[in-house]
């Protein structure tokens, strides 16, 4: 009785749950095109305003001497390291999608759990981010 | 007897021990995402109530510009609030529900969880598309 219990008590991916992950799968595709689409465009943004932007970069660094020069940077720095996060995200999302809907398809256990691995791994990331965020939220509000 | 259940079952997905350990860690994370969201959201009404803009505009008499601001990012902030607390409801109810699932075995909560879950990258995805047709249509406005 114990050993039937343990074989056939185990939760399993039945028909409806094959379905919800079937179609989680796709949106959570989609949202990791989307955030590699929209910084594309706001780059994309960035090259076609590039003229305004750098008359202001310069009459600011010009206003600023020094210390314009480490604005800009500090600005492209913090462009850089957003963009490999955003970049980073939309991998384990088009990864776990794309594993999932194939774990799914094919009834393969070890690529659902990969696709579950990569769903975490976007969890991670994005809970250590909104720990910092709200630290800094913190620090705004206080200061 | 052993062949045969073996047979039967093989090519079912079931959530074993490695996927149960990746839906715990999914269920943990998404959780820490929810509380640090809520507390975000609360500290953004705080600061927009806490903003000089708004009590600038609360002083004056009259229907100034200044009054205008302050009502506009209240009401901005009421609305990111708002939709953000829709967002992470979805979320927070996969959290509950896949918990309890694991915990108890049940099948019902597994696909309900899942449910949750896809709405809450269905809302996300949604969102993100509208955002990449605003900075679209600023992109054109540029151009």
């Amino acid at each position: 009785m114990e050993d039937n219990k343990s074989l056939f008590d185990d939760l399993k991916v039945d028909f409806q749950t094959g379905a919800e992950v079937t179609e989680m799968s796709r949106w959570i595709k989609m949202l990791g095109i989307m955030l590699l689409v929209i910084p594309g465009l706001v780059l994309l943004m960035f090259l076609v305003g590039w003229n305004k932007m750098a008359v202001l970069f310069s009459e600011g660094l010009d206003a600023a001497g020094e210390g314009g020069t480490i604005a800009v940077t500090m600005i492209l720095l913090v462009a850089i390291v957003v963009a490999a996060i955003l970049g980073l995200i939309a991998f384990f999302l088009i990864r776990g999608g794309k594993r999932l809907y194939t774990g799914i398809r094919t009834r393969d256990q070890v690529m659902f759990n990969s696709g579950l691995g990569d769903v975490k791994s976007f969890f991670i990331i994005y809970g250590v981010l909104g720990l910092l965020g709200l630290l800094l939220n913190l620090i705004s509000l206080i200061q | 007897m052993e062949n045969t259940t073996g047979d039967l079952f093989d090519d079912e997905l079931k959530m074993d021990a490695t996927a149960k350990n990746h839906l715990k860690g999914i269920a943990t994370w998404a959780m820490i995402v929810v509380v640090t969201a809520v507390l975000g959201y609360i500290v953004t009404i705080a600061d927009t109530f806490l903003s000089p803009a708004y009590q600038v505009g609360r002083m004056r008499e009259g229907f100034t510009a200044s009054v205008a601001f302050g009502q506009k990012s209240m009401t901005g902030a009421i609305i990111q609030t708002v939709i953000g607390l829709i967002i992470h409801f979805f979320l927070y109810r996969f959290c509950v529900l896949i918990s309890q699932s694991v915990r108890a075995m049940d099948q019902d909560k597994t696909g309900a969880a899942f449910r949750n879950l896809k709405i809450y990258f269905a809302i996300t995805g949604v969102i993100s598309v509208i955002v990449a047709l605003a900075v679209l249509i600023l992109l054109a406005a540029m151009i």
